[in-house]
């Protein structure tokens, strides 16, 4: 058993050793920023064995001390995965000469035959303190408790003070620190108010790094870096950052003969707080309508699902934005699709990452819609629009233009069962004016046939035609009233001239003519006497009419009787001379009579 | 001779009418042509070539309900609503039972910053007036005219027939006839002295203080803006009394409005 495993772990050491070597890595480490006069550790770092190590020329250093060289081994087997790793590291002890900023070229290396070459490194020298930088513990302060101002404070750093609406700023919390920095207990940040922050993501540990600020060198450890992207225009203040930090110092009691042997250290809380910063916001320039609330720099691409569907098919089309802004306060950009398409609201996913740079990544809106009936329909260009900060100007990018054919459905979509019973209503695009009349009918001013002088002429006209017509029928009548007063007045003579016919005719014994000539008589008297036309006359007619001119009964009742005597005798054959002279005297007598009676 | 002469008069006078008829169809013509590229700027979109052109038309001494009409959709397409709703309004008078032109003014109004509910008149009132305007002045006039040629038939009729019937029918005929003649020249009457009096206005200053008095110093009653059609009641020197179609009442400085 035990052998087994034995062979086994050799086997891995065989077998997995070269696999790890393959990759050499060879790197030069020193402190970025050192004081004059200060000791300092320029480190190599080597993955394996090497020969023949070359310094770069330190000319504007002083060697104290190296190489001396060390070497570390480790293995190990993690989830059955085996790694081993060799170091070899070589360490140089430095000391700058003159300030300013130095770099030292790459040292290289060979290995297996092979030359590797080191990064190279930039060194800042600055002038030292005046506080002699003895050995890695500070020296006791005048006021055991407290920890001075200049030694440590937090800073809040804006990579500029002047930007658009809705492009970022970087702020990035700095604590400095001479003293020896225990932890933090307790970090209050400012409410970024007026802002739409991003944090950008740091390591979780804190590394604290040699920095200079003011001509002297502090510790200098990044606790936070946020994007900020200003939601209003103005200037904007930012509030404080205070810090609750653990300062380990060394206390000094009252001398005892330990104290030189032991330092006593003390944890001590001193608060830091950072200066408020403003930044001015400047509005964005007048843009076009269509602007997407996108700052940045963007590209667009745009595809689609389908171009050839059928009625009521989902057609989905996606717009991809990419680029560096504020991509998370993208409005999605209208798209103009045919009217009669349902649409459905846009589906909008975004993925960035924060980086000192700003936000990168994308943001993708789908529009979802269904063309409802068949037909070749065009879906325009979607115009993106966006500001660019760094030109100050507005830039568009368009999508494609894309063509759809949509061909008529099977019937059974639930759009075709709905049209056949209920009927769409008029779909309202827009209000708008009614469009102006074609038609003239053009007057000059003040031109009303109401009240014109025509218009009353007409009605002028229309009366006096009236009263030259009433008067023209009056004249009429009053002439006819005339002849009738004529032929009244020459009734009697008339009729007597008549029964003088008729005597002439008895006296010829012509009974015939003699009785036509009286009833003629008769009824020729009695037109002109009533002016009714002869034709009009019946007995029944001359009896009513003789009423209503007040003959008495006895007259009409004679007259009837000679009326019917001579149409009888008339027809009658064989004249009676002696009945003839009786008629004719009868109707001289009743003539006379009437004419007496009537007027 | 003197026949000669006589006729030469008459032809003279012939020829005089139809040169003054000719002339005047010339310039109706331009005008007409006028009127018609003015149609063309307004379908080419540029509505303020067009505002000119309408004007000019209008400054010719020409009217009608649809050259208003017209230069009040190309105010309204430039973003003038106030100067469109005056012309709507003046084509409206010339027409006003025209449906786009109260459709457009409708329209227009929603544009003005007030918004002023109109008093409800009286349902009897509210119905007479829709009846007198629901037609033009001109059909008034017309059928008051034919209605008057009826009646003078139909008392025609009575005077000279000789039949009772027809004599006691024709009168009660020609008496309902002279009434409507007499009730649609009323009607005709009363909307030609409407167009005549020009007292209605709309608000052309943005924003106006309706005073209580006809002086500077008046109390201010109330603001009103640009686009509101008031009724004029009075005048004195540079002031007019004003009534809004809620019913609030002030003077108002004469300049701030533009008469119908």
């Amino acid at each position: 058993m035990r052998i087994k495993q034995l062979y086994l772990l050799v086997c891995v050491l065989l077998f997995g050793l070269p696999g790890f070597a393959q990759q050499v890595s060879f790197t030069m480490e020193a402190p970025k920023i050192v004081e004059l006069g200060e000791q300092f550790r320029l480190a190599f770092t080597l993955n394996a064995k090497g020969q023949n190590l070359k310094l770069p020329e330190l000319s504007e250093f002083e060697v104290l001390m190296g190489p001396s060289t060390s070497q570390s081994s480790s293995f190990q087997i993690i989830n059955g995965v085996s790694s081993q790793s060799v170091s070899f590291s070589y360490l140089y002890v430095l000391r700058a000469k003159k300030e300013g900023r130095f770099t030292i070229n790459a040292a290289s290396v060979n290995v297996d035959g092979q030359l590797y070459t080191s990064n190279s490194l930039l060194i800042e020298v600055v002038k030292g303190s005046a506080k002699p930088s003895g050995g890695g513990v500070d020296a006791p302060t005048t006021t055991p408790g407290s920890v001075p101002k200049s030694d440590l404070f937090v800073k809040l750093m804006l990579d500029r003070n002047k930007v658009y609406k809705g492009d970022h700023v970087t702020a990035t919390i700095k604590i400095y620190s001479k003293v020896n920095l225990n932890g933090f207990e307790d970090i209050s940040l400012p409410n970024f108010e007026g802002f739409w922050s991003q944090d950008v993501v740091l390591p979780q540990q804190i590394s604290l790094q040699r920095e200079t600020y003011n001509g002297e060198i502090y510790n200098v450890g990044t606790l936070k870096k946020t994007l900020l992207f200003p939601q209003q225009t103005g200037v904007i203040t930012i509030g404080k950052v205070k810090i609750d930090c653990i300062v380990q110092q060394r206390v000094s009691k009252p001398k005892s003969f330990f104290d030189d042997f032991f330092d006593n250290f003390a944890n001590v809380r001193a608060t830091v707080t950072s200066d408020p910063v403003t930044v001015t916001v400047n509005p964005l320039p007048a843009g076009p309508a269509d602007f997407s609330g996108a700052v940045g720099r963007f590209d667009l691409r745009s595809s689609i699902t389908a171009t050839s569907v059928k009625e009521n098919d989902a057609i989905t089309l996606r717009l991809d934005v990419t680029g560096n802004g504020n991509i998370k306060l993208i409005n999605a950009p209208k798209l103009s699709l045919p009217a009669d398409f349902e649409v459905y609201d846009p589906k909008t996913q975004s993925n960035f990452t924060a980086t000192s740079e700003g936000l990168n990544g994308n943001i993708s809106f789908e529009y979802l819609f269904l063309p409802r009936f068949a037909g070749d329909y065009t879906i325009p260009p979607v115009n993106f629009v966006f500001f660019d900060p760094s030109s100050g100007r507005y830039a568009t990018k368009s999508s494609q233009e894309f063509k759809i054919h949509v061909d008529k459905g099977d019937g059974s979509s639930p759009a075709n069962v709905r049209s056949i019973f209920s009927k769409e209503d008029v779909k309202y695009l827009g209000k708008d004016i009614r469009f102006i009349k074609n038609n003239f009918d053009l007057r000059p001013k003040g031109t009303i046939f109401f009240g014109s002088f025509i218009f009353y002429l007409t009605y002028l006209v229309g009366i006096s035609a009236l009263l030259a017509l009433y008067l023209l029928y009056q004249k009429r009548i009053r002439e006819n009233a005339n002849v009738a007063r004529l032929k009244n007045k020459k009734a009697s003579k008339v009729a007597l001239r008549r029964l003088k016919e008729a005597n002439s005719h008895l006296s010829t014994g012509s009974t015939e003519k003699f009785y036509e000539a009286v009833t003629r008589a008769f009824w020729g008297y009695l037109s002109d006497k009533m002016t009714i036309p002869v034709a009009e006359l019946t007995r029944d007619r001359a009896a009513t009419e003789l009423v209503n001119h007040k003959a008495t009964e006895g007259l009409i009742a004679r007259f009837i009787q000679i009326l019917d005597t001579c149409e009888f005798a008339r027809f009658a054959p064989g004249g009676d001379n002696r009945k003839m002279q009786e008629i004719y005297d009868e109707a001289t007598d009743v003539m006379s009579q009437m004419e007496k009676e009537i007027n | 001779m003197r026949n000669m002469k006589n006729v030469i008069k008459k032809y003279s006078l012939l020829l005089l009418i139809v040169m003054v008829c000719l002339a005047s169809q010339g310039q109706s013509a331009a005008i007409n042509d006028s009127v018609s590229a003015a149609n063309q700027l307004y379908n080419t979109a540029k509505y303020q070539d067009a505002i000119r052109k309408y004007q000019y038309v209008i400054g010719q001494g020409f009217e009608s309900s649809e050259l208003y009409y017209n230069l009040g959709n190309a105010f309204y397409k430039a973003g003038n609503a106030t100067y469109a709703i005056i012309n709507f309004e003046r084509a409206k008078k010339l027409a006003p039972n025209d449906d786009d032109i109260r459709y457009n003014l409708e329209l227009a109004r929603t544009q003005i910053v007030d918004n002023i509910v109109t008093l409800p008149e009286p349902g009897f009132l509210r119905w007479w007036k829709a009846l007198i305007s629901s037609q033009s002045i001109s059909f008034w006039g017309t059928t008051s005219i034919i209605t008057f040629f009826a009646f003078l038939t139909l008392f025609g009729l009575f005077l000279f027939s000789r039949s009772f019937r027809l004599k006691r029918l024709s009168f009660w005929f020609s008496v309902t006839a002279l009434f409507f003649s007499l009730i649609t020249f009323s009607f005709g009457s009363t909307l030609k002295s409407k167009l005549l009096k020009h007292n209605t206005a709309v608000i052309t200053e943005r924003s106006v203080n309706v005073k209580s008095s006809p002086s500077e110093t008046g109390t201010e009653l109330f603001i009103v803006h640009e686009g509101v059609t008031v009724q004029l009641t009075d005048e004195l020197g540079d002031w007019v009394y004003v009534s809004l179609p809620d019913g609030n009442k002030g003077w108002v400085k004469v300049d701030a409005i533009v008469r119908i």
